[in-house]
């Protein structure tokens, strides 16, 4: 057998496996392509931007609520705001400050405020992650994560475009992921711990569908304030929090700008190439075709040893 | 298959035994590599490791597992040429793949368990109620789990050629003796004994087939675990082309794996090294490669991810790292000298493996950069050398396996071999130890 016949059977049985991933996927055969008026029952929650003066009592509320540990910088010293910051195993929620027009305080130039949490997906990236399903989206809304289920891979935290879930990296038997429940446990009795707390009412909790009609009606009313799209409403193939901005969302490191859910990519791959198990198997049936010749061809030639 | 089986032998034969200096020194590194674990078991990830929540995965993932499993590679691509091509001649370099390949898929997920977070629930992947279809790392962990199992089955006739109807144990497990006895009789039985009718193959021949399926399966999946990270990713990695191209250069290093793995053999146990085969596989290598680094290039344009190799980055670097030692191996094993020479030969692959090694560790470490995270997550002592142990623990068992099983190729011997004393068979042997 020469070089040529092996190169081409190599790139064939290559092929098989590659042809899979050329076929594009059914967009409902990967879980995708869901219609935006399923999630209009979602709890959700409106944030505008523009009320929020970055006092941290949100913070403090998710703390209290969650049960999480003390930070080492109170809540009350808003120097903190001076390094942009994440959410950690202190709070799940997280303000941080901007300056979009500039940042010389001398020509008053104002700060933007904005608060960062679970945006708790339509199409989560971290629930199509997670290899064991520890984390699910909710039919009401909220992405929750199972502790029992979880091994503790973190590929959850690879794919959150939003790098959001926070990992104990400091407990050796029992670290778990945190992230933001939309205080589940709360609700619907009570108003999530932030929103129940903020001094300025900047956010309004309801349903999504509500949510987004009031915030279209309040960017109309004020075109001169907000910018005119919903951060949150298709991004990232629509999240459960809506941010009024003031400012485009880039400006206050808000980067994920793609309308298309995280795992949706990954997903086709992955589905086209196991379709039915049928590439798998056709590389299976095609290799077997290829050993049973090669062996058919040794009994003829009777072991004449070594070819070539 | 089976009317196939090539002249091989065992190094205990030869008179060369497991303990040497060297073998201590290695076993030392072994020692530090479980102090790191130590480490973690006891005081968590924090204590050992650089990673926190913006680095989630380090090295651990990107060598230790993505390293590993891409040059465990030698041993399907040794199995596909030898056994399902029918390239008989590659028997002997076949044994050796499927051994480095066992080693490489066992010390992967050894590091995965200590890399876990909530690591006493591994088994959580294996069991229906936790299946995750959409998770790419779930087909992952499922391809890597049952291609280890097809590994070890590939293994066994290597452990019932010498030591069915033979085995002895050392006190005390010499009262498993009966034990093995019987597992490796019946292990025997089913793989190699029953010959199917009409194709007239032994059940093995399947195992190989799926352990070839299963790798292709696995090797791309592995490119695709980093799509989801989508702009997090930096551009000159990330493409929808990714398990294309982890699928491409699996097959592309599989056999400077094999050539290089060889020539360390050849070595140590002062053989000659059987450059007449090896010159054959690496002939096929400049064409692997070749068409990997095209496709590469023309990913890399297609995209437009070209523009940033002019922008300042690590990420530049070490992309440029990565490639440069690909298109050095890709010249080198280009030139009939360098495919005809030991060394020369021994040099193209190790750069092509390095090349590789590389591009896993950049794909799912370096190239991630989270928006808006200003530090850079960089390796702490304790990460490295518990890598380091690892990496020891492969050659010192690939060494406890070289002279207790039969892998190596008879004869071609060029120095005076160690004495070999006349001892009672199987004095301090060991078999299968699967029992």
């Amino acid at each position: 057998m020469d070089r040529r016949k092996f190169l081409k059977n190599a790139a064939v049985t290559g092929g098989a496996v590659i042809a899979g991933s050329m076929i594009p996927g059914e967009a409902h055969a990967s879980g995708h392509g869901h219609d935006p008026a399923e999630f209009e029952n979602n709890y959700a929650v409106l944030y505008d931007a523009t009320k929020c003066i970055g006092c941290r009592i949100c913070e403090l509320a998710c703390n209290m609520t969650n049960d999480l540990d003390k930070p080492d910088i109170d809540f009350k010293d808003l120097r903190v705001l001076a390094k942009k910051r994440r959410t950690d195993e202190t709070t799940h929620t997280v303000i941080n400050r901007f300056y979009p027009y500039g940042d010389d305080a001398r020509m008053n130039h104002k700060p933007v405020f904005l608060k960062q949490q679970c945006m708790h997906c339509n199409e989560p990236a971290c629930v199509s992650a997670c290899i064991v399903g520890a984390l699910r989206k909710t039919p009401e809304g909220p992405v929750l994560y199972d502790e029992s289920a979880c091994i503790g891979c973190r590929y959850c935290m690879i794919a959150c475009p939003f790098q959001i879930p926070v990992f104990e990296f400091d407990e050796p038997l029992f670290p778990v992921i945190q992230k933001c429940t939309l205080c589940i446990h709360r609700i619907p009795d009570k108003l999530p711990a932030c929103v129940e707390a903020c001094p300025q009412e900047a956010m309004t909790f309801g349903r999504r569908g509500d949510l987004l009609k009031l915030g279209h009606g309040i960017i109309e009313q004020n075109t001169d304030i907000y910018e005119t799209e919903i951060y949150g409403e298709h991004t990232a193939g629509g999240t459960s929090w809506l941010y009024l901005l003031p400012v485009p969302p880039v400006k206050l490191g808000l980067l994920v700008q793609s309308d298309v859910p995280a795992g949706q990519l990954s997903e086709t791959i992955q589905h086209s190439v196991f379709k039915y198990f049928i590439p798998p198997v056709a590389l299976y049936i095609f290799l077997f075709l290829m050993m049973f010749r090669s062996s058919r061809m040794d009994n003829k030639s009777n072991h004449e040893g070594e070819e070539e | 298959m089976s009317n196939h089986e090539p002249q091989v032998e065992r190094m205990y034969d030869k008179g060369y035994r497991f303990f040497t200096p060297g073998t201590w020194v290695l076993i030392g590194l072994i020692m530090i590599c479980a102090g790191v674990a130590f480490g973690r078991f006891f005081f968590g990830l924090s204590a050992v490791t650089n990673l926190d929540n913006d680095y989630p995965w380090g090295i651990w993932k990107g060598i230790n597992i993505a390293t590993f499993i891409v040059l465990g590679a030698a041993g399907f691509t040794m199995a596909f040429i030898a056994h399902i091509y029918g390239h008989h001649k590659y028997s002997t370099l076949s044994r050796q793949g499927v051994v480095f390949g066992l080693l490489c898929y066992t010390f992967a997920p050894i590091s995965l368990l200590i890399d876990l977070g909530r690591y006493w629930l591994f088994w959580h992947p294996i069991f229906p109620r936790w299946w995750q279809g959409n998770s790419v790392l779930f087909e992952v962990a499922i391809c890597v789990m049952l291609y280890l199992t097809v590994l070890l089955i590939e293994f066994m006739p290597f452990v019932i050629e010498k030591y069915k109807g033979k085995v002895a144990w050392f006190w005390p497990l010499s009262m498993f003796n009966r034990l093995t006895e019987w597992f490796l009789w019946i292990a025997d039985f089913i793989l190699l004994k029953i010959n199917i009718p009409i194709i007239r193959m032994p059940l093995l021949a399947f195992f190989v087939i799926l352990g070839v399926v299963l790798s292709c399966l696995h090797q791309s999946s592995l490119g695709t675990l980093m799509v989801i990270a989508g702009e997090k990713l930096h551009p000159l990695w990330q493409s929808p082309m990714l398990p294309l191209l982890f699928l491409m250069s699996a097959f592309a290093v599989g056999f400077p794996v094999l050539i290089f793995v060889s020539l360390i053999n050849s070595y140590s146990f002062g053989k000659k090294p059987e450059m007449k085969i090896l010159s054959q596989l690496a002939n096929y290598t400049p064409w692997l490669l070749g068409i990997y680094f095209i496709l590469k290039m023309y990913d890399l344009n297609y995209r437009g991810a070209n523009v940033y190799l002019y922008e300042p980055s690590i990420q530049k670097w070490a992309w440029l790292l990565e490639v440069g030692l690909l298109v050095l191996a890709l010249l080198m094993f280009m030139l009939p000298k360098v495919r005809k020479t030991p060394n020369w030969l021994f040099m193209a692959s190790t750069f092509a493996m390095v090349s590789m090694a590389a591009n896993r560790q950049n794909v799912l470490v370096t190239a991630y950069r989270p928006p808006g995270v200003e530090h850079v997550y960089v390796p702490s002592t304790a990460e490295f050398f518990f890598t380091v142990g690892l990496i020891a623990s492969i050659i010192v068992f690939y060494r406890f396996i070289v002279i207790y099983v039969p892998i190596m190729k008879k004869g071609g011997d060029i120095k005076p071999q160690p004495e070999a004393e006349p001892q009672p068979e199987m004095a301090a042997s060991t078999a299968g130890g699967a029992e």
